[in-house]
């Protein structure tokens, strides 16, 4: 029918014009950072120093930084995901479940800058009164525990993002389990198993979903900005200590973007950027593959 | 639908149209506000206490918003090259190139302050002020110097003897106009400075235990966070936060100066500077460079703080260049900033800076006089 | 019998600990909670609500407009995003066997993890910067009288930032609720001769809109509290709304610039911008999830 036909195609631009939005988010992207690449090339990425002043820029301090925060927070975040995902879809009567992970649900629904607000007044100082400043006295010896502790830096930084992606991979992980097929966990159950059996069991069986909910953990913790940039403490150069500050892609962005003055500057910065955007999509890319993979007729909802 | 949930409904349709309310009340309780002008203004941190209290005590009077950022220079002189504001603040002046690039850009210095080193340690009596000497700083700031009772802190200060802790170095994470004059300064006092740092509104530094914070007020408020650290900042920053500063040596006398109101103005007085017109190039124009240049000679400057600087707002003589611009906004801008130089340099003693010498002010509105919209004089 | 008390022992240190890794996980929570009541109401005054920002030191400061701010922004990012957004997530439900849907879904997808920090790059460069008109090389694009051009930092382009955030959020519930309508309902309308446009406003989206309302607030939820973007596409602003094309204050942004500054009495202004910004969200969220919980027995 006719009306049939102008909805459609309504629907139809609509998508295009959306999909070729996120096109021109990534050409404009590559472009503004094509200057940056066409000079550095792959020292970009590699070298170490970053001075606005001498215009020479390499993020690779920059990199580290963001993967041992993320790192930090997926070692974190990830067991105790597990643990809480099999307590809640397993050990918790059904009457509790919704109130309980609704309760998981609240830490996603906090906004990034009150984890700030919070890590940066309240967190940062705590830990280091009564964790780094008491690691430091006993663990003197070892080098990397060395140097100043402010409580600022990419551990303070990891904790508060393995908060962050803990409901993240908690839900994924907690569908998957309520979506498998009750056969499995009756087979086990009737054969005798007690429940961390059943639980390894479970395990084993969402390996490929673990992986997926990981992934996008990281994803989600990447390009995370705001909490960030105001606990890391912004030091460019390579962390030498687990108390270290350094930065990450994102907060750099934050901290830096409104105010490159000089174009090539502002050019690395777009660059960075850029970068981000390409992980994210290899990330979201991989852990969508994993999870259409391993489970064809799931629908997952990701908060 | 049952009770509780018919309940929840209303209740949340009551609170939406509450909430409306209120923001149409909001709206309603400033009546003038379509008639009041907005302008959009961004840059340093250095002088944001002067033109927020400005704008502010502006606001009263006249219909006129100055909506002032402070996001640091380095994004005050980005957005004015960017035409994003309508104008910008910044304590660093252009660079040639920048100049060059923005076409018409005028200089407008419009206060004068002082850069103070402020530090937080815990163990030291309550208002111990230290001493401190360029060499001193830059080899902090270079990392050459690690710990506070290094011996070459300690020669300055005895009580130092017993702090055997790491330097936490506070820096600017974003580009700064006061870190452009402390790195100026830090050049001219230390060839190795000069040569491995440099000086800019965003540098690269060396020290190894080292925390960036946002603005003046983030630098103020890392040093007050962090235990054992030493920052630099704008001198009412100091004095807000009731943080210690130190007292500077002065390259002409040698004696270690106080940082004062008078003291900063005494520097500003002796350097007699040569300042060009207001829409030419301003990049080599620098008091703490023509104070130290001046210092090498001259022995008697006594009772000068070293880092001094003007602070300037940046703008486009041609005003029509910057987007959503009227006739109507640039004549209530150029108003605004011929009393900022004038009438609202009242302020600047309250507030620990140092209002302009007649002979900037003069210059100033000399400037502000050539400014157009469309080529019409305003 | 040794072995299985020693596997009963095991389940139950299994069971203890899945336990303490659910309290450790509402530590932070109640721990953040807690911070923000306690500090947020310390420093509540009505006076807070009802002025304007005043420099730091000068008594009598409030976060009116920030108030303000975030509830025109979110206001008109939502105007723009849940249109959008309900009308793709309608095409991914209701017209799977078109070839577009599976990439369309994709797109969606990547677009819903993107980190909002690089949209509002792309938001800054495109509209405030107004590169995208520079790309076809004109200084603006008229339309008769209307024209758009590069727009400064404005609240403009700080709503279409959020509203861009908002799309694959409401994209994706929308299809969700879509998708639990039975078909055999869907089927019965065709059946009887309805056309399928009006099969989709009649009947689907009637049916599911409960969960689409649910959609809709919660996405408001989600970008309410939303900076990153903002901080690139709209700077901030002491002042009340003025206009689309001015600058315009936020509580997100509020909270960043206080937290981070050295003032106790800003500080404490950042606390109970939180404790709003908090109350909007939580209230939103569960206040809703209750709501929904009585319609469809989830």
């Amino acid at each position: 029918m006719k009306g049939d036909y102008v909805f459609l195609y309504i629907l139809v631009f609509l998508s295009l014009f959306f999909i070729s939005i996120v096109f021109l988010l990534g050409f404009e992207l590559y472009q503004g950072s094509s200057q940056i690449f066409s000079i550095y090339g792959i020292n970009f990425i590699l070298g170490s120093v970053w001075d606005p002043v001498k215009n020479i820029y390499g993020i690779a301090p920059i990199i580290v930084g963001s993967f041992l925060t993320c790192l930090i927070a997926l070692i974190l975040a990830v067991p105790i995901s597990l643990l809480v995902a099999y307590f809640i879809s397993d050990l918790t009567p059904a009457k509790l479940k919704p109130f309980v992970s609704s309760l998981v649900e609240l830490l996603a629904a906090v906004p990034s800058v009150i984890y700030g607000l919070w890590g940066l007044l309240v967190l940062a100082p705590f830990l280091r009164s009564n964790v780094y400043l008491p690691l430091q006295k006993t663990f003197y010896f070892i080098p990397i525990f060395q140097g100043a502790s402010t409580g600022y830096g990419i551990l303070t930084a990891g904790i508060i993002l393995a908060i962050m992606i803990l409901p993240t991979i908690t839900s994924i992980i907690r569908e998957a389990i309520e979506l498998l097929p009750l056969q499995i966990k009756e087979a086990a159950i009737s054969l005798g198993a007690f429940r961390y059996q059943v639980a390894r069991i479970i395990f084993i069986h969402l390996k490929l979903t673990i992986i997926a909910a990981i992934i996008l953990g990281f994803a989600r913790a990447f390009g995370e900005a705001m909490a960030v940039a105001m606990v890391i403490g912004g030091k460019h150069g390579f962390p030498v200590s687990i108390f270290d500050t350094g930065y990450t892609l994102p907060s750099i962005i934050v901290n830096e973007f409104t105010e490159a003055v000089n174009p090539l500057h502002y050019d690395a910065l777009i660059a960075v950027g850029f970068i981000l955007f390409i992980i994210a999509l290899l990330n979201i890319v991989f852990a969508r593959l994993l999870i259409y993979r391993s489970t064809r007729f799931f629908k997952l909802s990701i908060t | 639908m049952n009770a509780v949930s018919r309940i929840l409904m209303v209740g949340i349709v009551v609170v939406i149209i509450v909430v409306a309310g209120v923001t149409y009340w909001y709206l309603s309780q400033t009546p003038t506000q379509a008639t009041r002008i907005k302008i959009s203004g961004a840059g340093s941190t250095f002088m944001a206490y002067f033109v927020q209290k400005a704008a502010y005590e502006y606001a009263q009077k006249y219909p006129v918003d100055i909506d002032y950022a402070p996001i640091g220079s380095g994004a005050g002189i980005q957005q004015f090259l960017a035409g994003t504001v309508d104008f910008g603040g910044s304590d660093a002046p252009l660079s040639t190139q920048q100049w060059q690039q923005a076409g018409d850009a005028l200089h407008i210095p419009v206060i004068i302050g002082g850069v103070v080193i402020i530090y937080n340690i815990p163990d030291l009596p309550p208002n111990t002020h230290l001493n401190f000497t360029g060499q001193v700083l830059a080899d902090i700031y270079l990392g050459k110097i690690t710990k506070w009772n290094d011996p070459a802190l300690v020669s300055l200060n005895s009580e130092l003897k017993n702090i055997n802790q790491p330097i936490i170095v506070v820096h600017r994470s974003d580009g700064s106009g006061t870190t452009y004059i402390f790195t100026q300064y830090l050049s001219l006092v230390s060839q190795e400075f000069a040569q491995k740092v440099g000086y800019g509104v965003s540098v690269n530094w060396p020290a190894p235990n080292k925390i960036g914070g946002k603005g003046n007020e983030g630098v103020a408020a890392q040093v007050k966070n962090n235990p054992y650290s030493i920052g630099y900042v704008e001198f009412t920053y100091a004095v807000k936060n009731n943080l210690l500063y130190g007292y500077l040596e002065n390259p002409s006398t040698g004696e270690f100066v106080e940082p004062t109101v008078k003291t900063i103005a005494k520097t500003a007085d002796y350097v007699s500077l040569s300042l060009p017109s207001g829409d030419k190039d301003w990049s080599s124009i620098s008091i703490v460079k023509s104070f130290l240049e001046l210092a090498k000679t001259n022995k008697n400057l006594s009772g000068a703080y070293p880092i001094v600087s003007f602070a300037y707002i940046i703008m486009h003589k041609e005003l029509s260049k910057v987007p959503n611009m009227t006739k109507e906004k640039a004549k209530a801008l150029v108003d605004f900033l011929k009393w900022l130089v004038t009438d609202a340099q009242q302020y600047a003693e309250p507030l620990y800076y140092v209002p302009l010498p007649q002979s900037v002010r003069n210059l100033d509105l000399q400037t502000l006089s050539m400014v157009t919209f469309n080529g019409s004089n305003l | 019998m040794r072995i299985p008390s020693l596997r009963r022992f095991y389940d139950l240190i299994f069971v203890s600990i899945c336990v303490i890794a659910f309290i450790l996980a509402m530590i932070p929570l109640a721990w953040i909670l807690i911070e923000i009541i306690i500090n947020g109401i310390s420093a509540f005054s009505i006076q807070l609500l009802t002025n304007l920002p005043r420099p730091a030191g000068v008594p009598g400061g409030g976060i009116a407009n920030y108030i303000q701010g975030t509830i025109i922004l979110v206001a008109i990012a939502s105007l723009i995003g849940f249109p959008f957004g309900l009308f793709i997530g309608v095409f991914l439900s209701e017209f799977k066997e078109h070839k577009l849907v599976p990439i369309v879904r994709f797109f969606v997808d990547v677009f819903a993890e993107f980190p909002s920090i690089v949209i509002g790059i792309f938001v800054y460069v495109i509209l405030v910067r107004g590169e995208i008109f520079e790309l076809f090389g004109v200084q603006s694009i008229c339309i008769g009288a209307i024209c758009l051009g590069p727009m400064g930092f404005s609240a403009l382009a700080g709503s279409i930032s959020l509203a861009l955030l908002m799309i694959p959020i409401v994209s994706k519930s929308v299809e969700e609720s879509l998708n639990l309508v039975p078909v055999s309902i869907k089927e019965a309308a065709l059946a009887l001769g309805m056309s399928r446009w009006r099969t989709v406003f009649s009947i689907s989206i009637s049916y599911a809109r409960t969960g689409i309302l649910l959609a809709y607030i919660l996405a408001l939820s989600r970008i309410a509290g939303e900076a990153a973007p903002l901080l690139l596409t709209v700077l901030g602003s002491y002042y009340w709304f003025s206009g689309l094309f001015d600058r315009i204050g936020a509580l997100p942004l509020a909270i960043f610039t206080y937290g981070i500054s050295p003032f106790e009495d800003l500080r404490a202004q950042a606390w109970v911008a939180s404790l709003l910004l908090i109350l909007a969200i939580l209230f939103l969220n569960i206040g809703l999830k209750i709501l929904i919980r009585r319609r469809f027995a989830w």
